[in-house]
């Protein structure tokens, strides 16, 4: 046994997060965490990492006891942890992000400089470990997401762990990327390196891990095996303690004809070429691509956020020259950006606050433009129940308190209550566990049973296939393909992002 | 650097009034029953502490108590000063205000109090209220200091290139002085050329930098004028390193003036390398600030403007005024 | 035709320190021919010396995404001290040991204050610029000190032909540029600057590392303060006063962000401190209004802020590029 953890309780406060966590891990071995925002994975994972130690409870490490007091332990026990969040310097070259805290070093006249060569073919021995081909001398800032998602794990190889924990290592990645990434941990398997997995996309871990351990309010509900085969359901159902109903609510609604939103061969240079399409009433219209397809640079593009070089945009028929914000806003078109936490929250702010923020205009009284506070303040609470949002106060409580997928809701509610005719989302189901997910999706049909229509910008499938009556696929910045309903087929959408051939760049 | 000068001093509001929490009051002894109040803008430039120095001495001399404060640059702060030395019930106050603008209200509560009031070094921006002021002529005796220098030039038959270093022209004094080094310059346009004007903004670095680059440009430069005395031991390291600082007498040597009258230039005059400086007779005018304000105390008439003449110091009365130059009063080691 | 523009745009503002210099460098030369010689750049140099050992020490501190309001100050107080003890017999090597002494303690001084207190730097070292400025006037009575000859010599002094006020920016501009560039210390400065906490995740010593630049700040505003005593000869109550924008104003110019994590000593700050010192030197040598220096001072500060911020939003935009790439 590598490792192992007994019986290990964590308290934050009078709040006890984790009760009584049991844990093995064999050297060699993939080891599959999941369980909803909160179920004290995190937890666990920074306890094993150094980052909290544990109220009760041990854990054991190659026989002897392992009771990390910092980061820096626990790295030096051999256990490398890779956030979600990639803790790298944009400004630094690839090589200085790997050995930030330890450059080798050479001394001349007896000042200690760094030694570029050594650090230059240990770094291209590391980068060829994760394969990426890349000159150790680029900047981190000119990488994409996947290549630095890549480097953070070759920066974890650097410290020759034994153990390897990845917490949600695929969500910036594209689905070819993702496939490298498990090679690559493959590869490791092989060299005897034990790795726990955490991630909210279960084919990837039923597919991946030989272990699967399922938490729940902080205690270890189940521990699977793939040698005796995984059954998704039954996972699902550890997860969340209770059936779930049916995953994807059903429409009771049909697309109008109204035309709502018209894109006629709309162009930026090097960003989305030629892109033509329109959004009905009613309509759920999906878009699938990697990630870099252009899709959230569209969106952007439409709601003015980011310019354009040619093309024409049409709201109800009309000709909309040069699309604002504001602008959209005033004809009831909503955008929830992909990055929840820095463009579509005040984080600090309290949660009433943020819902009302879009939608005051509405609530302002002629003619000194005060708001009324009373009636603003009712809609706000009604909102807040209706996206059965979790809180203890709508007034005091900061939005930055709140689980992932209640931001989100936080987000939905901000938007929902501007009553909006068009809601343009990226990926609003990022990062937020089963229960908030299928919440959302029915804000979203009730949304279009109110008549309004949705641009749903997702990377999941899944979600597409389930929620929308069309699907347009994006392949670097041009529409490849477009679906409907009736023509809904996984492989076909696949295909159609994917880069299948080599195209001539424009 | 105009910019920066506002930002620094909002800054310096916000600052001071936390550093200088604890007023700088303090008192003096003998007594007359007559205590005024004096309050110094700053006491960051030898000037100011000369004068302030003068004007406990003429108190001194009168058998008066007074009461001193320093603002520190914060003309808040010196507006509290002042309502300070009149809720204690002074009998006059002298004041060395922030700027021409600041006084207005000072004067005003001064004026309220029946409390007479003399303005020292600087001219309030209105002429509201009652109240005396105490000035020295800058224009004037920078005028007198030039037309000096500009004689001596004549007198030697050759021809001069001119330099001057201005001062911040902010400053209604550095503008002032300018404007007499034109004046006094242009009645000898035979003799006087006037080739570089250098801005120091009262700051050392840049006259050194600024006489250097003019000196390179204009190599034949052999008349300075410099609108303070404090900026002379950069006008002399740039002199040197062009190898023009050379006494009276020498062949080399370049007709040098100034303004102030303060230690560095009465040591250049007392060694010989300095041909006139303009002196602002800080004796006369704290003595006549003095006089000013126990004359109203007694109802005597007064006159609202005291100018001061100040004087220009050469070579050839060197030791018949040093006693009244403040500088020569003071000792500050030798350059 | 629209994107070639914009990258000639882009290539400029990449290269808007050259661009500047040169501009100024051209129109000054084409106004005078004086400009346009050994002796005067040489003079130039010699002026930006001071100015350009402050800002190198800024530049760390800029780095880190701080700020050190009181460099001229330490100039000040450094100043004040060694010419006291010059004055009263202490020889030279000493008194220069001591400055650079001052220099070190002034910045460890603010370093404390910021990193055990938790203040923010631009408060703390507003304090001590207020501080420094006082202690300094009641240590020389407000009365300037004029150095003894010897002193002055070190500033007029040559090694092998250079003048020693360009030996010493020599020495320190190579020295912090091989810090930045060569060391451990010097890379992590940057990481640092781009994001203290995740330097923290990183096992980096981030409170040791942000200590060290006030300290080198400080050390470098001393010797800066130096180099200018022994040109000046003396030392007036407002010497060094606002120094600290000059500093600023050339570290931004040579390229260093205010938003941290990017910026080098050479060229940059060194381009910078050098194009400050000939746009005045030339505004002198043309005999320009009094009135027009701070103007065209002004707009030239107005100017570089402007070039940061543009700079500052192309990366953004270059990173968003990147995505689709």
């Amino acid at each position: 046994m590598l490792l192992e953890l007994n019986d290990i309780t964590k308290k934050f406060g009078e709040a006890e997060v984790l009760k009584g966590i049991n844990l093995p891990l064999e050297a060699g071995e993939i080891r599959g965490l999941v369980g909803e925002n909160g179920a004290g994975k995190s937890t666990t994972m920074n306890i094993l990492g150094g980052i909290h130690p544990p109220s009760s409870g041990s854990m054991r490490l190659n026989g002897a006891v392992f009771a990390p007091q910092s980061p820096t332990d626990s790295l030096a026990a051999g256990i490398a942890f890779i956030h979600q969040e990639l803790n790298l310097f944009p400004n630094l070259s690839i090589l200085e992000n790997l050995f930030l805290s330890h450059f080798p070093q050479k001394k001349i006249l007896g000042i200690p400089v760094i030694d570029r060569q050594a650090a230059r073919q240990q770094a291209q021995k590391l980068l060829q470990q994760v394969a990426l081909d890349l000159n150790p001398a680029t900047l981190v800032e000119e990488l994409t997401p996947a290549q630095r998602q890549l480097l953070e794990i070759a920066k974890a190889l650097s410290a020759n762990p034994r153990i390897i924990i990845f917490d949600e290592p695929t969500t910036s990645l594209t689905s070819h990327e993702t496939r490298k990434l498990f090679d690559l941990m493959a590869r490791l398997k092989a060299d005897n390196i034990a790795m726990i997995y955490i991630s909210h996309n279960l084919q990837d871990v039923m597919h991946l891990c030989d272990h699967i351990s399922v938490l729940r309010d902080g205690r270890l509900i189940s521990d699977y095996n793939q040698a005796a085969g995984y059954h998704l359901p039954t996972i699902i159902n550890d997860m969340v303690g209770r059936d779930i109903e049916q995953f994807f609510p059903d429409r009771n609604t049909a697309p109008g004809t109204e035309t709502l939103l018209e894109v006629k061969s709309m162009h930026a240079e090097g960003v989305v070429h030629d892109i033509s399409f329109t959004v009905k009433k009613k309509e759920i219209l999906g878009f699938y691509g990697l990630v870099g397809a252009g899709r959230s640079e569209m969106a952007r593009i439409i709601y003015g956020l980011d310019a354009f070089a040619s093309g024409a945009l049409y709201w109800k028929q009309q000709p909309i020259s040069a699309p604002t914000p504001a602008r959209w806003i005033n004809k009831r078109v909503a955008f929830l950006t992909e990055d929840r936490r820095e463009e579509g929250l005040l984080l600090a702010q309290p949660i009433g606050k943020n819902i009302a923020l879009a939608s005051l205009r509405r609530f302002v009284q002629s003619p000194l433009r005060w708001v009324a506070r009373q009636p603003l303040q009712a809609a706000v609470s009604e909102q807040a129940e209706a996206t059965k949002i979790k809180y203890h106060s709508l007034t005091t409580q900061p939005v930055a308190t709140l689980s992932g997928g209640n931001q989100q809701k936080v987000v939905l509610a901000k938007w929902l209550m501007t009553k909006p005719e068009l809601l343009i989302m990226d990926e609003p189901t990022k990062g937020i566990d089963i229960n908030a997910k299928h919440e959302i999706y029915k804000l979203i049909h009730q949304l279009t049973e109110q008549g309004a229509g949705v641009l749903l910008i997702s990377s999941e499938i899944e979600e597409l296939l389930g929620l929308c009556d069309r699907i347009l696929v994006m392949k670097q910045g041009r529409i490849s393909a477009g679906f409907s309903k009736a023509e809904f087929d996984r492989s076909a959408l696949l295909e159609a992002a994917l880069h299948t051939e080599k195209q001539g760049s424009l | 650097m105009k910019v920066n000068n506002n930002i620094s001093l909002r800054l310096k509001r916000t600052v001071l009034t936390l550093l200088m929490a604890g007023s700088l009051l303090r008192c003096a002894p003998p007594d007359t029953g007559v205590t005024i109040g004096i309050s110094f803008e700053t006491l960051q430039t030898e000037y100011w502490v000369a004068s302030i120095e003068a004007i406990k001495a003429a108190c001194e001399d009168n058998n008066i108590q007074y009461l001193e404060a320093v603002a520190n640059g914060d003309a808040n702060r010196q507006f509290e000063q002042v309502n300070n030395f009149i809720s204690r019930g002074v009998d006059g106050i002298v004041i060395a205000p922030k700027d021409a603008h600041t006084i207005i209200p000072v004067i005003k509560a001064a004026n309220r109090a029946h409390i007479p009031i003399v303005i020292y070094n600087r001219l309030p921006a209105q002429n509201q209220g009652d109240y005396v002021t105490v000035v020295a002529d800058n224009y004037e005796i920078t005028k007198r200091t030039v037309r000096n220098m500009c004689e001596l030039a004549k007198a030697s038959g050759q021809t001069y290139q001119a330099m001057i270093l201005i001062g911040d022209l902010g400053d209604i004094n550095a503008v002032n002085r300018r404007k007499g080094f034109n004046d006094a310059i242009a009645e000898y346009p035979e003799v006087i050329e006037l080739v570089a004007e250098v801005p120091t903004e009262w700051n050392q670095e840049k006259a050194l930098a600024g006489v250097t680059n003019a000196l390179q440009a204009n190599p034949d430069i052999n008349f300075i004028f410099s609108s303070s005395d404090f900026l002379f031991p950069s006008l002399v390291s740039a002199l040197k390193n062009a190898d023009k600082y050379h006494p009276i007498g020498h062949e080399k040597h370049v007709l040098l003036g100034g303004f102030d009258g303060d230690a560095t230039a009465y040591q250049m005059l007392v060694n010989g390398y300095l041909d006139a400086d303009g002196v602002q007779d800080v004796y006369y005018e704290c003595a006549a600030a003095v006089q000013a304000i126990l004359k109203k105390q007694q109802g005597e008439p007064v006159d609202e403007l005291i100018i001061d003449p100040g004087f220009v110091i050469h070579q050839d009365n060197l030791d018949e005024r040093a006693d009244k130059m403040w500088g020569a009063n003071i000792s500050t080691p030798t350059p | 035709m629209k994107t070639d523009i914009s990258q000639a745009g882009n290539k400029l503002l990449d290269h808007s320190t050259i661009v500047l210099f040169s501009i100024i460098l051209i129109t000054f030369s084409v106004l005078s021919p004086q400009f346009f010689s050994l002796q005067n750049f040489i003079n130039v140099l010699i002026q930006a010396s001071s100015l350009a050992i402050v800002a190198t020490g800024m530049t760390f501190v800029l780095l880190t995404a701080g700020i050190d309001l009181s460099v001229g100050s330490i100039m000040f107080v450094a100043g004040v001290v060694s010419g006291k003890m010059v004055d009263s017999g202490t020889s030279l090597g000493v008194a220069c040991l001591v400055v650079v002494g001052v220099g070190i303690g002034y910045g460890l001084l603010n370093a404390i204050f910021i990193y055990r207190f938790k203040v923010i730097p631009f408060i703390v070292t507003l304090a001590t610029l207020y501080v420094g400025r006082g202690f300094g006037l009641y240590l020389s009575d407000t009365r300037a000190i004029n150095l003894p000859e010897n002193f002055l010599s070190i500033g007029s002094a040559r090694l092998l032909g250079i003048p020693f006020p360009i030996i010493v920016l020599g020495v320190v501009v190579t020295v912090a540029h091989l810090v930045l560039t060569r060391t451990v210390f010097g890379r992590q400065v940057y990481a640092v600057g781009n994001h203290a906490e995740k330097a923290r995740k990183a096992g980096l010593k981030v409170n040791r590392i942000l200590l060290s630049v006030y300290v080198i700040c400080g050390c470098c505003a001393a010797i800066g303060g130096l180099v200018a005593m022994a040109q000046l000869g003396a030392i007036s109550p407002s010497f060094g006063s606002q120094s600290e924008f000059m500093a600023i104003a050339a570290a931004v110019l040579g390229g260093t962000s205010l938003f941290g994590g990017k910026g080098q000593v050479f060229p940059g700050t060194l381009i910078g401190a050098i194009t400050i010192q000939a746009l005045q030197s030339g505004l002198v040598i043309v005999n320009a209004d009094p009135y027009l220096y701070p103007l065209i001072t002004g707009s030239v500060i107005f100017l570089i802020v402007l070039i940061d911020s543009f700079r500052h939003k192309e990366q953004i935009r270059r990173r968003r590029i990147k995505k689709v790439a």
